[in-house]
């Protein structure tokens, strides 16, 4: 469960998010959509603790992200935008501490198998610094099932990644938002929205232009959801 | 020209948005003062060598050369540290090297780039070296331009034979095996020591506690009279040109041009013809990063110390750093070994006392080195502890005291090393153990202070780091806190030398209290700077997040 309420941020002048509200109950995947810079990845840190807020408030699973952010963080998984890892672990190690930093109850073997099934167990004892793009985002994309979190955080998660891989992404989305996990995505691909969300906010210079259910969007416009992002994201220019 | 313009564009930008003017004032003020403690001493120098009768000008030009020779040194070994760093594995490559620029063009400015970061410091010294001169010569502006065209062309001939060095370096090992790499790097800082210890005899010079002795050994030196010698040159030039010889000054000119231009080509022309094979190969990243076995602690909490050490000890860099460090500690401790020694036990303790500021300036350096740009080096890394759940005060916490327990370790053996090379007494020796395990521990928090306050997240490359606004401000102000210390000490060490101490009760008990209190002010700027630091450093970072993820 995400709840947010009258969320703003600037950056001196900039002001990246005005008065944002939303929820994402749980088992639900909502999608965030928006050209650059419209504050996505400002949102999400928020979300994620890592950046305070001047105004507004965000809850997950009940507990007050600013207020309380230890309790918050144990049950998150946050996936930056093209993020850095630290080159001189290796993959297993990265993924091993992440469980101790989490204090996961999964096995060794578990991850293991998990490193197998997104084809990087070839690559477990080898720097990440040798790792391709690709491999570093299924890296990361393996401590979700190490954290077993209530809310899942990604930004702009296909960047990157081929079609295999981004199925495999899919289907893990798929099986956390079953687990009653709240999943929330940040990306500009129209596509990809449409296909593993049910809600989706679209956010521009910071404000939520317009939000609601996929398919009663699409009546309402009468049109593709590719238009609608489009024309409401001219509409202030 | 295109890059140079570039470059240019990015340094400007960056001085018009001052962040944090009061700051900067306060730093501006203490480069200042520390600019004009140097400026009296050379000044009084300068004035003292030049009125020797018959000998002056003969004696001046030695000193000269030595000061010549000294900078023409940290010229070529900063050079050589720093320029791999800043031509071959620096980010900019990824976005310089895509552009239809041609490969010469790239690597003459990563060149300067270099010999701008490796020489700014003595170029901003021999400012205050042209203002001592002119106590003793009255010398116009033209003579003075005249005079830092010389030297930048010498000094910048110096780093090109750096550059070329650290070219050849990345030429033959570019994989960056910590073997290669800090073997040739051991090599070269053994023979460019050799040939200090030969040239210059050091030792020589602690017999100095006059000016007469200080004479005695300028005079001494056979190195400096060399005719055929670069620093004599520069030396002669300076001399000439401010007794208004002009032809003369300008002979020498010529001659140190084309010395430059010989270094200067020789680095360009080796570099630019091997500079995109070798950047090329020591960026590749391959399969040949050997397999690592994964044992982890178990503790949540000392996963993350475990992690600092693994990063540490993979990083090839650091470790040769860790080699180059202990071959200068050593040698500092074997000239101490030369060094005469005299019957008067008095003088020996008084030099061991002295000693404490030596070895609290290579404590500084090494935090600089080491504790500044491993927060700096965290930058990109951050998110992973801001996200993960766990108090990143905890997290700095358990790095301090990480630090804290290293530093205070090698600042006590260092201080009981040095004293046994000095051959002091045993209480002398102890007591300079305590105060440098102390100082060193004042050392760590000032460090990890301003690295928590002014930490360089834009850039991977150490040196850049350790000449930052930060780097440069924790380095003034450990220079001012081991002023701060003998000044606090020179008491009960006088004391002392004049044998009262250890004898009678009043002034054991003074010297007490004076250590209490030295004890007490240290402990108190620990914990200040480290409560500081952590709250400046985590409120920043929570209202910014200064870096993106890239
Ligand atoms: N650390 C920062 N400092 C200043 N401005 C920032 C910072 N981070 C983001 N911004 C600005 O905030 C706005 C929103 O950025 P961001 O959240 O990254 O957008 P998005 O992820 O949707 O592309 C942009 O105008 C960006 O320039
Ligand atoms: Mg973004």
């Amino acid at each position: 469960m995400i709840e947010v309420r009258g969320l703003s941020h600037s950056f001196g002048e900039i002001c990246a998010l005005d008065n944002v509200s939303f929820q994402v109950h749980p088992a639900e995947v909502v999608s965030i959509l928006g050209p650059n810079g419209a504050g996505k990845t400002t949102l999400l840190n928020i979300l994620a603790g890592i950046l305070l807020p001047d105004k507004g408030e965000v809850f997950l699973n009940g507990i007050d992200v600013l207020k309380n952010p230890y309790q918050a963080k144990k049950i998150t998984a946050y996936i930056p935008e093209q993020p850095y890892l630290w080159g001189k672990l290796t993959g297993l190690e990265f993924l091993l501490f992440i469980k101790k930093v989490y204090k996961s109850e999964i096995g060794i073997e578990k991850i293991g198998e998990i490193m197998k099934e997104f084809d990087i167990y070839d690559y477990r004892n080898s720097l990440i610094e040798t790792y391709s793009h690709g491999i570093r985002q299924k890296l990361l994309f393996l401590t979700i099932p190490i954290i077993n979190p209530k809310v899942i955080l990604l930004d702009e998660p296909l960047v990157g990644l081929d079609p295999k891989a981004t199925i495999k992404v899919i289907d893990l989305i798929k099986e956390f938002s079953q687990k009653q996990s709240s999943v929330f995505i940040s990306t500009h691909i129209v596509s990809f929205a449409e296909k593993v969300s049910s809600k989706v906010l679209i956010i521009d210079e910071g404000k939520i232009i317009l939000e609601g259910n996929i398919s009663e969007i699409k009546q309402k416009h009468a049109s593709t959801l590719e238009e609608i992002f489009l024309k409401e994201t001219q509409k202030n220019e | 020209m295109k890059v140079f313009s570039l470059k240019l564009k990015i340094f400007l930008n960056s001085l018009a948005s001052p962040s944090r003017p009061i700051k900067s004032f306060i730093f501006a003020f203490l480069g200042i003062l520390f600019m004009t403690g140097i400026y009296l001493w050379l000044k009084r120098i300068f004035t003292y060598i030049v009125n020797v009768p018959f000998f002056g000008e003969a004696i001046l030009i030695r000193f000269l050369s030595i000061l010549i020779f000294i900078s023409g040194g940290i010229a070529v070994l900063s050079t050589v540290i720093s320029a791999t760093a800043t031509i071959y594995t620096s980010d900019e490559l990824k976005m310089l090297l895509p552009l239809p620029l041609s490969s010469d063009e790239i690597f003459l400015a990563k060149m300067f780039e270099a010999f701008i970061y490796a020489d700014w410091m003595i170029f901003l010294l021999s400012i205050v070296v042209a203002f001592a001169w002119r106590s003793i010569y009255e010398i116009g502006v033209f003579e003075i331009l005249f005079c830092g065209i010389s030297l930048v062309f010498f000094i910048f001939a110096m780093s090109s034979i750096g550059v070329f060095l650290s070219n050849i370096l990345a030429f033959l090992f570019p994989t960056r095996k910590i073997r290669d790499f800090s073997v040739v790097i051991f090599a070269i800082l053994f023979g460019g020591i050799f040939f200090y210890m030969k040239a210059l005899e050091p030792e020589f010079l602690l017999k100095a506690n006059a000016f007469e002795n200080f004479l005695e050994y300028l005079t001494h030196l056979k190195f400096s009279g060399t005719l055929l010698s670069p620093f004599r040159w520069l030396a002669m030039l300076f001399i000439e040109i401010s007794k208004g010889n002009f032809s003369d000054a300008f002979v020498l000119f010529l001659v140190l041009f084309l010395f430059f231009l010989f270094f200067f080509s020789l680095s360009f022309f080796f570099g630019s013809k091997t500079f995109l094979s070798t950047t090329t190969r020591i960026n590749a990243r391959g399969a040949g990063a050997g397999i690592y076995q994964a044992k982890l602690p178990g503790k949540k909490e000392k996963i993350f110390m475990w992690r600092e050490k693994v990063l540490f000890l993979r990083n090839s860099e650091q470790v040769s750093q860790v080699a180059i460090l202990l071959i200068l500690i050593t040698i500092y401790l074997v000239s101490v070994w030369r060094a005469p020694v005299w019957d008067i036990p008095s003088v020996k303790n008084l030099l061991t006392f002295l000693n404490i500021g030596g070895v609290c300036l290579i404590l500084s350096a090494t935090a600089l080195r080491f504790i500044f740009t491993s927060i700096c080096l965290e930058g990109r890394g951050l998110w992973i502890i801001f996200s993960s759940p766990i108090l990143p005060e905890k997290i700095l916490k358990l790095k301090f005291y990480y630090f804290l327990k290293y530093m205070g370790v090698s600042g006590f053996i260092l201080g009981i090393l040095s004293g046994v090379c000095w051959k002091a007494s045993f209480e002398v020796v102890l007591i300079t153990a305590v105060i440098t395990l102390i100082s060193s521990l004042t050392i760590t928090s000032l460090a990890f202070y301003f690295a928590l306050s002014y930490p360089v997240y834009s850039t991977t490359n150490i040196s850049r780091m350790e000449s930052s606004y930060g780097g440069v401000l924790f380095m003034i102000s450990s220079v001012f806190y081991i002023v701060f210390v003998l000044a606090v000490l020179a008491y009960p060490a006088l004391w002392y030398f004049t044998g009262v101490l250890f004898r009678g009760a009043v002034e054991r008990k003074f010297t007490l209290i004076f250590f209490a209190g030295f004890f007490l002010i240290s402990l108190g700027i620990v914990l200040f700077l480290f409560r500081r630091g952590v709250k400046i450093f985590t409120s920043r970072w929570h209202r910014n997040l200064f870096i993106a993820h890239q």
